[in-house]
């Protein structure tokens, strides 16, 4: 009788064991599998303000260097303005518009918020990012995330006021690209080895491309507006079988100190994703 | 202070430790992610019953996950650690020591091999275990023999760094 107690006081620690391991695979398979876990709002909203306390010491450290970013987009922008082109054109003329429907209205489609990262891992093969806004702030899942120097990301989740990004450097991350020079589409991934070098898939042999070429966000992304910088070519292989060239991309955002962002909602997303669903049904 | 208080301290201490410095730096190299929280659970007093052994080693493992985002990950592979830390300590500790009921794991109550051999085992175990559960979705046998090697190596040198700044021997012998 004293063996049989002593048995299943033993076999009670394996059990509990058992369980918490468990409860821990679960876990880990559900979230694996949709990259977000509504339970987990919570907990995040926690450790997210948290994350913001200590962001907020570790950005004195890089307030220099963010000036200077800054100043350096300011800089584009300020290139950019309309005051800083003319037309030379004396052919036109001015000419009253007699039709009243204005027929170069033009329809936002992008939606740009200013968001700052709050926490960012680069170590693991999976890395998020997070933000510090959330659904309140108008952010929702499917958003694309870019930084001053190149694109960044996709949001996955959000919370009240957090919000978490799947990072380029991200094993299930693909995203559609383009050559600047020649417009030829690819798909960029990440082989979870190093955060210097993306892998750009599906471009063909008779490219013309060399190394530095810059890449950009494709015509065809759903979640990127066309023409973003995504980096430059970094190391051009040739394969020996296939069709294809197997290059690697230096993103152009840093990882490793990415702090103020730029979250773009596609306005079109939904009304696209519905049709195209439409179209796979017929 | 009293023993619980200094353990929650204790824990918290190592957590935002693991969770905003460690596991948040710029990585050395891709086989190298130092890991010290799992010395809560190595540090914590034999008396421990081993179901809440267990239940500690769950608690200790999800609430880092919940700063790397990671749900169940880390939870895993220390409930791993709590599972077999205590027929460790009875292969390694004669059951007749006298600090068995008040002391806790350490240079002073297992003699220094013991000791070492212990720390040893334990993160070894751990690290094999997280690799493993974080190598499975995409198999590269060199990543993981790689991975755990070093990331074992940073772990002792962390812990062995711990051991000498916390718990000097010569003040133990003192008191």
């Amino acid at each position: 009788m004293k063996n049989f107690f002593l048995l299943l006081r033993r076999s009670y620690v394996l059990l509990l064991f058992l369980v918490l391991q468990g409860v821990c695979i679960s876990l880990l398979v559900k979230y694996n599998k949709s990259h977000q876990a509504r339970y987990m709002e919570l907990a995040y909203d926690f450790t997210g303000s948290l994350n913001k306390k200590y962001a907020d010491i570790v950005s004195y450290f890089s307030l220099s260097d963010n000036n200077k970013k800054l100043a350096e987009e300011n800089n584009r922008l300020r290139n950019l303005l309309a005051e800083n082109f003319t037309t030379i054109d004396t052919l036109s003329k001015l000419v009253r518009d007699t039709v009243k429907i204005d027929s170069s209205k033009v329809t936002r489609k992008f939606l740009w918020r200013t968001a700052r990262v709050i926490n960012n891992s680069v170590s693991s093969q999976n890395n998020f990012i997070t933000l510090e806004r959330g659904r309140l702030q108008g952010i929702g899942p499917e958003m694309a995330v870019v930084s001053a120097s190149g694109i960044v990301g996709i949001v996955t989740d959000v919370s009240d006021n957090m919000a978490i990004v799947k990072s380029l450097l991200h094993r299930k991350s693909t995203t559609s690209v383009m050559l600047k020079n020649g417009g030829t589409t690819g798909l960029l991934e990440w082989d979870g080895v190093n955060p210097q070098a993306l892998q750009l898939k599906g471009i063909p042999k008779s490219t013309v491309l060399k190394v530095g070429d810059t890449v950009l966000t494709s015509n065809i992304s759903l979640n990127y507006p066309t023409g973003l910088m995504v980096g430059t070519i970094s190391k051009v292989e040739k394969q020996t079988d296939g069709n294809n060239y197997r290059l690697q991309v230096k993103p152009g955002t840093n990882f490793y100190n990415v702090d103020f962002v730029d979250v773009i909602e596609n306005l079109f997303l939904k009304e696209q994703q519905d049709l195209e669903q439409r179209g796979v049904k017929h | 202070m009293s023993e619980p208080i200094k353990q929650i301290f204790r824990f918290i201490l190592f957590l935002l430790v693991q969770a905003l410095v460690l596991s948040n730096m710029p990585p050395l190299n891709r086989f190298v992610t130092p890991y010290l929280y799992m010395l809560f659970l190595i540090w914590l007093p034999f008396s421990v019953p081993r179901h809440w052994m267990l239940v500690l080693g769950f608690i200790t493992g999800f609430s880092l996950d919940l700063f790397t985002k990671t749900p169940g990950l880390h939870a895993s592979a220390s409930v791993f650690l709590a599972y077999i830390r205590t027929p460790f300590l009875r292969l390694l500790v004669p059951s007749d020591t006298k600090e068995l009921k008040t002391g806790s794991p350490g240079i002073r109550s297992m003699g220094l091999t013991s000791y070492a051999f212990f720390v040893l085992l334990l993160t070894f175990f751990h690290h094999v275990w997280l690799v493993f559960i974080e190598w499975m979705s995409f198999g590269d046998i060199v990543y993981f023999l790689g991975k755990v090697f070093f990331t074992t190596l940073t772990s002792l040198l962390l812990i062995i760094i711990t051991e000498l700044l916390f718990r000097p021997i010569r003040k133990r012998r003192a008191d």
